[in-house]
């Protein structure tokens, strides 16, 4: 469900009590917010680990900004650190190794097709809580498409929000995301 | 109308990003297209296993390593802490 206006004046009030220097109401917005953030970074970067670490980083970003925000919903500005962090993450794993299934191609849009077929106990762990092969076909897809589908399916964000995380325009977001489910619809069709 | 025309009225009524007037063409043109139809009900399987999906909490130890970071910062306690969120 997408955040209601009463939870984003929750949020903003929380944030005011932290710059009155209430740091406790810091400790509301983790618990408001780490599920989610975490949930994002686990699906943009499948790791539990890395995912932990854009979670802490994406705090101690919040923690370290609460005095420059000026924004009217801290939802969206909470979200654009995180993916921002996400988008560092799968930069710096770019760089240091090649992927299996990193996307190829000149645009960067087309998914590797290689089997792969071990599994990581986290893979099991959490299979159940969505299909390891979309997971994988989520892993396949470039970043910039990545996101916009995690921010529309997996945290259910608006295409205005998106618009607004990722700072492009709402045409470009409805673009890559139907690009994206495209992209999985083919590769998912190919692992039936 | 056509199968190109149609497609992205087809992703954006996935969304339910349509007019009504589009709804009905979009509607009109699967019933009488068997490929378009197929493409729409494999993107709607898509979306389905994507938004099954729950929230996924981090370890238990997470949120104690996360204020251990956090007071760091601040360079005082930030109690109280919020719940350890569950395994």
């Amino acid at each position: 469900m997408p955040q209601s206006p009463e939870q984003d004046r929750m949020d903003l009030r929380l944030l005011e009590r932290c710059r009155q220097g209430h740091l406790e109401a810091f400790g509301d917005l983790v618990s408001r917010y780490q599920s989610r953030i975490h949930t994002l970074a686990y699906r943009m970067l499948h790791s539990r680990e890395e995912a932990e670490d854009v979670t802490q980083e994406t705090f101690l970003n919040v923690y370290r900004a609460l005095g420059t925000f000026q924004g009217e919903r801290f939802s969206p500005w909470i979200y654009k650190i995180a993916s921002n962090l996400c988008l560092d993450f799968l930069r710096r794993r770019r760089h240091s190794t090649v992927s299996l299934n990193a996307p190829i191609g000149p645009e960067g849009d087309i998914p590797r097709e290689i089997a792969d077929e071990t599994q990581l106990p986290e893979d099991v762990a959490l299979a159940g809580a969505l299909g390891l092969d979309v997971q994988r076909a989520i892993d396949a897809l470039p970043p910039k498409y990545r996101t916009v589908i995690v921010l529309r399916h997996i945290e259910d964000l608006t295409y205005e929000e998106i618009a607004e995380i990722m700072v492009l325009p709402l045409g470009t977001v409805k673009t890559r995301l139907f690009r994206a489910r495209e992209i999985l619809r083919v590769s998912l069709a190919r692992s039936d | 109308m056509e199968c190109l025309e149609v497609y992205a009225w087809l992703q954006a009524y996935l969304d339910s990003g349509v007019t009504a007037e589009q709804e009905r063409a979009v509607e009109a043109h699967i019933r009488a297209c068997p490929y378009c139809r197929r493409k729409l009900v494999a993107m709607a399987r898509v979306v389905n296993a994507l938004e099954r999906t729950s929230d996924i909490s981090p370890r238990a130890e997470f949120t104690r390593r996360l204020y251990e970071a956090l007071e760091k910062e601040a360079g005082h306690p930030l109690a109280p802490r919020p719940r350890e969120p569950r395994r």
